[in-house]
């Protein structure tokens, strides 16, 4: 199972999801320094994504390489679904972030591992109905 | 159907129009009335764009108060900006829970914007307060039902994160009902909250039983995925689920051989293979089925050799699977060619250029280890290699793996080769490196001086970062072998000549042997030749350097005690060296000081009887390891605070050690019962030991504990000796006995026996009636004028019992230092069972802060007991309340309570 997944760049957090609730104390703010690590009860999983390392905590018995996998498709769900993602875009669109993610993973486990059907959800574009439309609008 | 689809269409397209011209219209008056909230994308810039924390502080500050005030102002316009801007504050650490009860009122919205960020918020902000749960299960449950998939996925994603064992159970058959729906969509998502759902409610499983079969028979993926990592998750909870669980075997084997056949689907690719993610989650189920199942594994058996030989392992997709493959071919009962096929498939990983293949590889060796020790032999000249790694994650897994591939034929190398990397360890290492080498050479050694050498090689190594345990096996070690010590002083005094004195254990263990052994080292039995003012030159800077800790200056100044037993011409220099401390700044060495001159005054005549070779510490080793297991801190008194091991049997120092390890080890009573009885009597020595105050008091006491009393107070009858008090309290006051894993300074000692006096009513009382009896107090030993007042001072504030339910009884006592309260806990197993997992939590009001040492254990046999420190400093002196939740286990289920504790007693803050 997978806890949580932040994105850091220079040593500060950008983005962060917590699959399962964590005390705040509890959750961290420090970057790490090498792919896999252990912390306590976690494994913590990284990887570089151009100056962003996105880290991702995990139970010790998950299999780390496929989490490392997992971040990469993440990657690029964003960028099929932001176009061309950069870090720009985890800047201005957090929600964003957190609604892709919600679509791939949910209570830390992985939900859907193919990017298209993962996408297919929030990609209608400005679809009529209103109640039905998922992408939020330009009003946050 | 479709006329239907499309009218609605239009219905709800009127609808939005609508909707859009009144927000519009809502949108101008609030322009009017006053400025927009600033965009959750300005603000973001705002915050980046800070040049420093304080500036980043301000921006966020001016930000929450305007929050607060819309909030208060129940501004919904702008509730969504408004708490999406939270959330991001949230997240650079600042406290954002006043945002919970929006988070509730944007669920309850039926703006689906809204619902998206109120969920978003209920996922990052909710805490376990229950009316808040409460609130947020209704919507849930309202959402669950919803006719639009997209809210009733955002409920599911909710529920999935932050459902409670309540919610659990309140909202199970709602998901239940979600399982079986004909949307993909909805199912995968259903299928990861009935996981969740039976993570938190066990009972709840058998619901779900029929719902999940019918999971596997899906071509959706994702579907497939949620429904396996469900499955798995059952038969890991319950062994009916699997049992029941096992006709599935040859569904997921055909699975798995038609992700493998199929050709390429671009949809499920990853760098040419299809859908990893997929078979990695198949492979650990088959695992967990396969696992000690001859017929299951016989079923699995060429669909693994198939994965471990087709699977392309130049890509990391390619090296995850086969990972996963081995780890399930090491698990369940195959064929011997599948298990060597795996293993080489590790030796591979081992030599792997990526450092993450490498992690994985010794992770796996780490597993198997220990059911195929051969097999991982092998690979020792690998790992070893590993040791060396710039990886610190990679070195860490090759030093347990190391430990882990020891034995008697490879002793030697391979200790060679973690001293050296014990050397050039991170500091982190070395506590647990140092530990692990001792229990290691106490296993294989092949001789008693390899053995000795090795352990004085690991202290020196290791530098300050031993932990105690490792030094009193050393010294215990030396004591015990006769025929060694010679050899071992001599080499501690090679050492100690040189030593560079910033590295406190190695002088310690040198200081204790050379106390004891000090003659061996001058009539040349000891391949050295030393002269006696050399000797006390050494001593003299090891007891005058700042870089030395208090408590091997206190190991020292019994040491030199002891040496004037053993030096023939020096006695008047160490005579001259000891009476100066009695003006000591520190009150232990000054009360040794003081002690120690009067054994060349007035009790001259004692000082060779009690200053003899101390016994061999027998049979008590091991306990002395414990302590690796319970993590205690490294002290070596090299922190700050004075919590030297003042108890006087510092000179028999490896025993202190061991029994402190045993109160860990969560038995007070037979804690006691070994400090006092766990050494044989000695041999010669014990009669005078009832007269003579020092360390052969230990022995001469080996009695139960209820006659204790009694010799303690002969003791005291008989001679208030200059170190009695302090020795005789800490063996037999019980409440003492919890100061003693960490603080034991001298003030404490007594202060413990205050509170005893004033509060309970132990068996104890009696010897402390007697200390404060006149016969104590007329004594003119400066020591006890100088303890006492000082312990008066403060003030003695009664203990309280915390809880007293489920078998669990908890008692506080206290000891306040200026703005701090230290409370020490004890906790108490009353019931019949064995306590396992023990779990104190506590919070207190914001204004104070807290601090919670590690427990002495987590686990108590019946009757037994455990200690733990708490530490709360009351600046503002406000009434003391706590709250506190506590969980065990017992009887193998689990007990929780909660509760508040608001009788501390008034001293406490006044």
């Amino acid at each position: 199972m997978m806890h949580y997944l932040l994105i850091s760049k220079d040593g500060s957090v950008q983005f962060s999801h917590y699959f399962t609730h964590s005390s705040p104390s509890s959750r961290p703010t420090t970057e790490a320094r090498c792919h896999f690590l252990e912390d306590g009860p976690h494994t913590l999983v990284f990887r570089w994504f151009g100056p962003c390392m996105f880290v991702v905590a995990a139970d010790h018995s998950e299999n780390e390489l496929m989490i490392y996998e997992f971040l990469s498709l993440y990657v690029n769900a964003l960028h099929k679904y932001f176009g061309k993602f950069s870090e720009k875009h985890i800047l201005l669109n957090i929600e964003r972030l957190h609604m892709v993610l919600e679509e791939m993973v949910v209570a830390g486990e992985l939900l859907e591992p193919s990017i298209r059907n993962a996408l297919s959800p929030i990609q209608i574009p400005q679809m009529n109905l209103m109640t039905q439309q998922p992408c939020l609008r330009n009003e946050l | 159907m479709n006329k239907a689809r499309d009218s609605l269409g239009t219905m709800s397209s009127i609808k939005q129009v609508i909707n859009d011209a009144v927000e519009k219209g809502k949108e101008v008056y609030e322009k009017v009335r006053q400025p927009n909230p600033i965009r959750l994308r300005d603000l973001i810039r705002q915050i980046r764009s800070a040049k420093t924390a304080a500036e980043e502080r301000a921006v966020v500050n001016r930000e929450c108060a305007y929050i607060r005030l819309t909030f208060r102002e129940e501004d919904s316009v702008w509730r969504c900006r408004n708490v999406a801007k939270l959330l991001y504050i949230h997240m650079l650490g600042y406290p954002a829970h006043f945002g919970q009860m929006e988070c509730l009122k944007l669920i309850a919205s039926p703006r689906f914007t809204d619902k998206r960020i109120g969920y978003l918020g209920a996922m990052l902000l909710l805490d376990e307060r229950q009316d808040v749960h409460l609130l947020i299960t209704n919507s849930l449950k309202n959402d669950l039902n919803s006719s639009t998939q997209f809210v009733q996925g955002l409920a599911l994603c909710t529920l999935g994160a932050i459902a409670s064992p309540e919610m659990s159970r309140d909202l199970a058959g709602e998901v239940e009902r979600l399982l079986k729906s004909s949307n993909a969509y909805i199912r995968k998502k259903a299928a990861v909250c009935a996981l969740r759902i039976i993570l938190k409610v066990p009972e709840l499983m058998e619901m779900f039983l029929p719902a999940t079969r019918s999971l596997l028979s899906e071509k959706n993926h994702g579907v497939l995925i949620t429904g396996v990592t469900l499955i798995t998750e059952m038969c890991l909870q319950s062994p009916d689920m699997l049992a029941h669980f096992k006709k599935i075997v040859p569904n997921l084997v055909r699975i798995l051989k038609n992700l493998i056949m199929a050709g390429y689907s671009p949809e499920h690719d990853v760098q040419g293979v299809s859908d990893p993610f997929l078979q990695v989650k198949i492979l650990k189920l088959l695992r967990i089925l396969g696992c000690g199942d001859s017929d299951a594994s016989e079923t699995m058996n060429d669909i693994l050799a198939q994965v471990a030989t087709n699977t392309e392992s130049s890509k990391n997709v390619g090296n995850a699977i086969l990972y996963e493959t081995v780890l399930s071919i090491m698990d369940i009962k195959s064929e011997s060619g599948l298990r060597v096929l795996a293993i080489n498939i590790l030796g591979r990983f081992l030599l792997n250029a990526d450092k993450n293949i490498r992690y994985v590889a010794l992770n796996t060796l780490l597993r198997v280890v220990h059911a195929d020790n051969s097999a991982v032999q092998r690979h020792r000249s690998t790992i070893l290699e590993c040791l060396k790694d710039a990886d610190i994650s990679i070195r860490k897994r090759a030093m347990e793996l190391c430990f882990a591939l020891i034995n008697g034929n490879n002793i030697r190398t391979m200790m060679k080769e973690l001293l050296t990397f014990l050397e050039n360890a991170e500091p982190e290492f070395k506590a647990t490196c140092s530990s692990k080498c001792v229990l290691a050479a106490e296993k294989y050694s092949p001789n008693v001086r390899w053995h000795i050498d090795t352990l004085l090689k690991v202290v020196e190594a290791a530098g300050n970062h031993v932990p105690d345990d490792v030094v009193s096996s050393t010294i215990q070690l030396i004591s015990e072998t006769r025929a060694e010590q010679a050899y071992a002083v001599g080499e501690l005094w090679r050492h100690l000549s040189v030593a560079q004195l910033e590295f406190q254990p190695m002088i310690q263990v040198s200081t204790w042997c050379i106390g004891e052994f000090g003659d061996l080292l001058l009539n040349g039995q000891a391949d050295v030749t030393v002269e006696e003012t050399q000797i006390i030159e050494i001593y003299q800077k090891i007891l005058w350097a700042s870089q030395c800790s208090i408590t091997t200056k206190e190991y020292a100044l019994t040491s030199l005690m002891k040496l004037s037993a053993r030096l023939n011409q020096e006695v008047g220099s160490i005579q001259q060296v000891v009476s100066a401390f009695g003006s000591h700044l520190n009150i232990e060495l000054q009360q040794r000081g003081i002690e120690y001159s009067q054994l060349f005054t007035r009790h001259n005549h004692m000082r060779g009887p009690l200053l003899e070779r101390m016994p061999p510490f027998e049979g008590v080793r091991g306990n002395g390891t414990e302590g690796e297991k319970g993590g205690i801190a490294i002290t070596n008194g090299l922190d700050n605070s004075p919590d030297n091991q003042s108890l006087l049997n510092d000179l028999s120092s490896p025993n202190n050690n061991n029994n402190i390890n045993s109160t860990h080890e969560n038995n007070e009573s037979n804690a006691l019962l070994l400090l006092l009885g766990g050494i044989e009597p000695g041999e010669g020595d014990t009669v005078q030991a009832v007269t003579s105050p020092a360390t052969s008091t230990i022995n001469a006491t080996p009695a139960p504990r209820s006659t204790v009393n009694a010799d303690i107070l002969d003791l005291l009858g008989l001679e208030p000796g200059p170190t009695a008090p302090s020795n005789t309290t800490t063996s037999t006051s019980p409440a003492q006995l919890s100061h003693t894993n960490n603080s034991s300074s001298p003030a404490l000692l007594l202060d413990g026996l205050l509170n005893n006096t004033s509060s309970t009513t132990t068996t104890t009382t009696a010897g402390i009636a007697s200390l404060s009896t006149p016969t104590a107090n007329s004594t003119t030993l400066p020591t006890n004028n100088f303890i006492i007042p000082q312990s008066l001072s403060q003030p003695s504030v009664p203990g309280i019992v915390a809880y007293d339910k489920n078998g669990m009884k908890l008692d506080m006592t206290f000891e306040i230092q200026d703005s701090v309260t230290t409370i020490n806990m004890l906790a108490t197993n009353t019931s019949l069972a064995q306590v396992t997992d023990f779990l104190f939590q506590a919070a207190v009001p914001k204004s104070l802060q807290l601090q919670m040492m590690t427990p002495s254990s987590t686990s108590m046999a019946p009757s037994a007991t455990l200690t733990q420190v708490i530490k709360v400093n009351n600046p503002s002196k406000v009434p003391l309340r706590m709250r506190m939740r506590l969980s065990w286990q017992a009887n193998g289920s689990v007990v929780q309570d909660q509760g508040e504790i608001s009788h501390f007693p008034p001293a406490l803050w006044q």
